[in-house]
């Protein structure tokens, strides 16, 4: 194994149907129409130093290494800010041409610090002056210069030693062009121009850590602190991490068995070379001193935990659960698979419920999130995903962006977004709150509509009301793609005037008129692109409006298309995959249902045993059986319900009332407080597998340490099922992935071997799409004909009043990622080292909360205490929070209402309360309490672990 | 926590199954009556287990309940739990 090396273009490669031809060092070359004579030579191999520049980023000519003669013309132009032209004869080499090189690196070269101990990331730099052959620096090194510079090392992740800084301004284009942030700037002139994060240092200034300008460095200047402290990596391996939806590739670059960084990897299909702040730099939770590596089991959740082997705890868990059913009955145990595990694992999971447990009591932490989404995409567009790849935001003219926050949520697909909208395109943003993208730097919303929460419909019918009243329904593709008889229902009922723009303003509390111009803009182009989150979802009328997003975009032809489409963004690294493989309890992998005596029979044939033909329980359904008593014996596989899903003490009285749980996890989180059996986990970093992305691209996960706590992670759902009686057999992931193609018509195609070969594929990826589908329905929807749905607007029955004025919504934040087990547990804390309430001015004042006040927040359902934040971004009468830490309890405030289809729970409304205390609430003194009595570890005993 | 609000939040399971029955039909009433009571029915069967489809045909049959006319009409068609 070796570093994975990339190889650099120095300047992008251009999109042109014309194509012109040079010769380059006596060869002939031809390139698209546009491409600079840098890019032009490095396509035949030759590869002409330069310093300034990177092919992700444009040309900027500033280092004047990369210079070549041309024939026919006057002096040594810059490669880099050349284009290639037709007939034109190009010199990359020659005596004069060395000399001016050596000559420009001697001078940067003359102000770069001399000890070799500390120009760790600088390679670049350093190859350059050999590729020169720089030998001697005739200045010396006495005259004026920046080596005494003092670094700036406010950044947990990053070091900026200005002594190394060649201000080839790579970074503060990265920060622009790549990123989107325009955190760094240069200040001065000439010599005294330095590289500054604004005003102030980095950890201070508005830079996101996103890295892109460490990976765009040449010289060292920026530079991971891992590097400094371990040294430079010897070996890489690409994987995909496993924070939000975007699926990024990255390189895991080692030291023997020790990561020493994260770097985002080129050939990623899903993020080309770009990353955020979690998936760059937050991966120390993998090794974080709290990591649970041995199993352990208890007899009560009140006992201390005891360690014990592999062979014990899984043979207790397997007794366990086979006594549950003898007692209780078949459907008595369950399992929760987890949108943070691979494809794989999650099969396996899905499988031991239906074929070992016989029964389909299989749910899924989806349920809680993107539920809706498989709901209303299937009953509209006949497939339960989005219908685009992320390249194709690249070709939009307008995006509707509703409930959704990317550049907090899915950060490196929002900087693909603002790069669009940078280039032109219009934005509508629909959300209660004003989040960045409505006014970013170079970026600014059309239109916000910042409808209050809970009436996402209302809007959405509004907005359809006047596509059909207006005239811009794209007839031709209704006639030729969609059921006619549903979409004259449809426009029928989004005609009349109880949906017009003007009634539904009454619940919206979006001005008329705004809805009514921002529907012409949607629909006033060729590419419109519909992009949604949580926001959209996670609502008692969740499916709804997903349906409701569907018919908009077939009303005015806007799936089937680059540019165009619905596209959800999913939370977590595999919500799609996890889902994909048959984690509902009401279907087998690829979205079947369990009654249908066709797919049921594949499955009972391949798998030698019968199966259930009825739906078994969702997550919400296990908990209120519990808690009646019926149901008894649950495995949670990398889900934390106690502090992830609404109302807390509802959850934990279901998990209390259980006979046995079993966790397995990285770390003891909060359920596993109420747990009988702990199995340790593995991290990404630890695993073979795949995740499949927001855009139904499957990507490797690929192994870059053995498991930590001793076994794969996959083997544990194989082993239990073993222990219970059913035979399951693997003797790698490959082969649980063979099996998913055999069983799935959209995985058909799909292997390991492909994988490898193209990197990633798309589903749907069989013998029609050999290579998989980046754009789905082109011709025809995957069900024939476009099913319209009408949606009425029914408003929640969760309704603020005078008891609970104000309307709490939630959210997260883009240095926390979830419950923040992971996160929690890295120097990201320093951005975000509690949950707070944002409340706006008005309220607060009427509320005498100051900013940083200690205050109340109580629902119906319950109550917490938080520390206020005055925000502006709020509109009165809702305030906001986050969830990432369990002590802050947002979701003992949050209630059960859910979605009418799915029951995903309506986290993004809940009527409460806000005042000031001084105190925390009992919920919080209690879960303190617990915190400390139920998470005790008794000393291992010297036989106990394998 | 308030007592007096832990009925809303934490209904009794049948009393929220006739919840969501009604949450169901909520959406489906904008659809001519028969097809309405189709779906609601078939979403039911397709997504309710066998217990929960029993549990909510029990408390829609007790006594001075009143359902809204398309959750008494779906009833009907609700499937029941096979026999053994």
């Amino acid at each position: 194994m070796s570093l994975i090396k990339e190889l650099d273009y120095g300047t992008p490669i251009r999109i042109a149907e014309k194509e012109v031809s040079l010769t380059i060092d006596g060869e002939k070359v031809s390139v698209p129409a546009g491409t600079s004579v840098m890019a032009a030579a490095m396509t035949r191999g030759v590869k002409i130093p330069k310093l300034c520049a990177s092919d992700n980023l444009e040309p900027f000519g500033s280092c004047r290494l990369c210079l070549v003669e041309i024939e026919g013309r006057r002096g040594t132009p810059a490669s880099c800010t050349t284009p290639a032209e037709e007939g034109m004869v190009v010199h990359t080499q020659s005596e004069k041409l060395a000399r001016l090189r050596r000559g420009v690196i001697e001078l940067y070269a003359s102000d770069y610090p001399r000890d070799v101990l500390t120009s760790a990331g600088g390679a670049e730099f350093l190859d350059a002056a050999a590729e020169v052959g720089l030998r001697e620096v005739r200045y010396g090194f006495e005259g004026a210069n920046h080596l005494e510079d003092a670094p700036d090392l406010s950044n947990p992740y990053f070091a900026y030693d200005p002594a190394k800084c060649i201000v080839c301004s790579r970074c503060v284009r990265a920060c622009e062009e790549v990123q989107g942030t325009f955190a760094l700037t240069v200040e001065g002139r000439g010599f005294e121009s330095r590289i500054r994060p604004g005003s102030t240092d980095f950890i201070n200034s508005e830079c996101v850590s996103c890295g892109a300008c460490v990976q765009a460095c040449p010289t060292g200047s920026l530079i991971e602190k891992s590097v400094v402290a371990q040294g430079m990596p010897e070996h890489s391996i690409v994987t995909t991490c496993a924070y939000c939806g975007v699926g990024c590739s990255f390189k895991a670059e080692m030291r023997g068995e020790e990561l020493v960084r994260m770097v985002p990897y080129k050939g990623g299909q899903a993020n080309e070379g770009h990353s955020c702040v979690k998936g760059r730099f937050a991966f120390g939770y993998a090794t974080h001193k709290d990591r649970m590596l041995k199993p352990m089991i208890r007899e009560k959740i009140t006992d201390p935990w005891r360690e014990v082997s592999w062979d014990e705890a899984i043979g207790r868990a397997a007794s366990e659960l086979k006594r549950l059913q003898a007692a209780y009955g078949r459907e008595s145990i369950g399992v929760i698979t987890s949108s943070r595990c691979t494809n794989e694992e999650t099969f396996v999971l899905q499988k031991l419920a239906r074929a070992a447990f016989h029964n389909n009591n299989v749910d899924t932490c989806a349920r809680v999130c993107h539920s809706p989404t498989g709901y209303g995409l299937n009953s509209t567009l006949g497939t339960s995903a989005g219908t685009q790849d992320f390249k194709s935001v690249d070709e939009a003219d307008v995006i509707l962006l509703i409930g959704a926050n990317p550049t907090d949520g899915h950060p490196v697909f929002a900087s693909r977004m603002k790069r669009r909208l940078r280039a032109g395109a219009r934005l509508i943003v629909a959300d209660p709150r004003a989040i960045d993208l409505v006014r970013t730097p170079h970026v600014k919303a059309d239109y916000h509509l910042q409808l209050k929460p809970g009436t996402n419909v209302a809007l959405l019918n509004s907005l359809a009301h006047v596509v059909v009243t207006e005239g811009l329904v794209d007839e031709a593709y209704v006639r030729a793609r969609c059921d006619l008889e549903q979409f004259d229902a449809w426009a029928r009922f989004v005609a009349s005037q109880k949906n017009s723009p003007e009634e539904m303003e009454k619940y919206t509390g979006v001005p008329a008129r705004d809805v009514r111009a921002a529907a012409r803009l949607y629909a006033s182009v060729k590419n419109a692109a519909i992009y949604y989150g949580l926001g959209i979802t996670e609502h008692s009328q969740g499916s709804t409006a997903v349906m409701a997003l569907a018919n908009l975009a077939m009303a005015t032809g806007n799936i089937g298309h680059v540019g165009a489409g619905v596209n959800p963004l999913r939370g977590q690294n595999n919500v799609q995959g996890s889902c994909d493989m048959g984690s509902f309890p009401h279907e087998f992998s690829g979205y079947r249902h369990v009654a249908r005596d066709d797919v049921r029979g594949s499955f009972e044939k391949y798998w030698g045993v019968t199966l259930d033909d009825e739906p078994g329980l969702r997550i919400p359904n296990m908990i209120d059986e519990a808690i009646e008593g019926n149901f008894k014996g649950l495995f949670v596989q990398g889900e934390d319900i106690a502090q992830s899903d609404p109302d807390t003490q509802h959850i934990t009285a279901g998990l209390a009332a259980m006979e046995c749980v079993i966790i397995q996890d990285l770390f003891l989180n909060e359920t596993a407080k109420y747990a009988h059996i702990f199995l340790p986990g593995c991290s990404f970093l630890e695993k073979d597998g795949t995740f499949t992305n927001a855009e139904r691209r499957i990507n490797r996960v690929r192994k870059v340490m053995a498991p930590l706590c001793g076994k794969d992670e996959w083997r544990v759902g194989v082993e239990l099922a073993q222990a219970m009686g059913y035979e399951m057999n693997y003797n790698h992931p490959s082969e649980i992935m063979d099996e998913i193609a055999a069983l799935t018509p959209t995985f058909a195609g799909v292997s390991y071997r492909k994988l490898d070969e193209l990197g990633s594929v798309q589903w749907p990826c069989n013998d029609q799409a050999p290579e998989g589908t980046p754009i789905m329905h082109v011709d025809r929807f995957v069900i024939g004909k476009g099913h319209f749905m009408l949606t009425e607007y029914v408003p929640t029955r969760e309704r603020s009043g005078p008891r609970y004025p104000l309307i709490l919504t939630t959210g997260r934040i883009l240095s926390q990622y979830n419950v923040g087990q992971q996160t929690r547990r890295t120097d990201n804390v320093l951005w975000h080292l509690e949950d707070v309430l944002e409340i706006h001015p008005f309220d607060a004042e009427q509320r005498g909360v100051v900013d940083g006040d200690l205050v109340s927040l109580s629902s119906r359902v319950g109550d917490t205490t938080l520390r206020a934040k005055i925000s502006e971004r709020m509109q009165p009468g809702v305030v906001y929070t986050t969830f990432h830490f369990p002590g802050s309890g947002a979701n003992v405030v949050t209630t059960d209402n859910s979605d009418w289809a799915t029951n995903c729970p309506e986290y993004k409304v809940t009527a409460v309360e806000v005042r000031r205390v001084n105190a925390l609430s009992s919920w919080q003194e209690r879960n303190a309490l617990e915190d400390a009595t139920m998470r005790k570890v008794l000393e291992a005993s010297p036989d106990a672990a394998e | 926590m308030n007592q007096d609000s832990h009925s809303f939040a934490h209904d009794h399971n049948k009393a929220k199954l006739i919840r969501m029955a009604k949450e169901i039909a909520d959406f489906f009433h904008a659809y001519p009556q028969d097809q309405a009571v189709e779906s609601i029915a078939g979403h039911i069967n397709k997504f309710w287990t066998p217990k929960m489809r029993e549990d909510f045909l029990a408390a829609a049959a007790e006594p001075g309940l009143s359902l809204p006319p398309l959750v008494s009409a779906a009833r009907e068609k609700v499937r029941r739990r096979k026999a053994g």
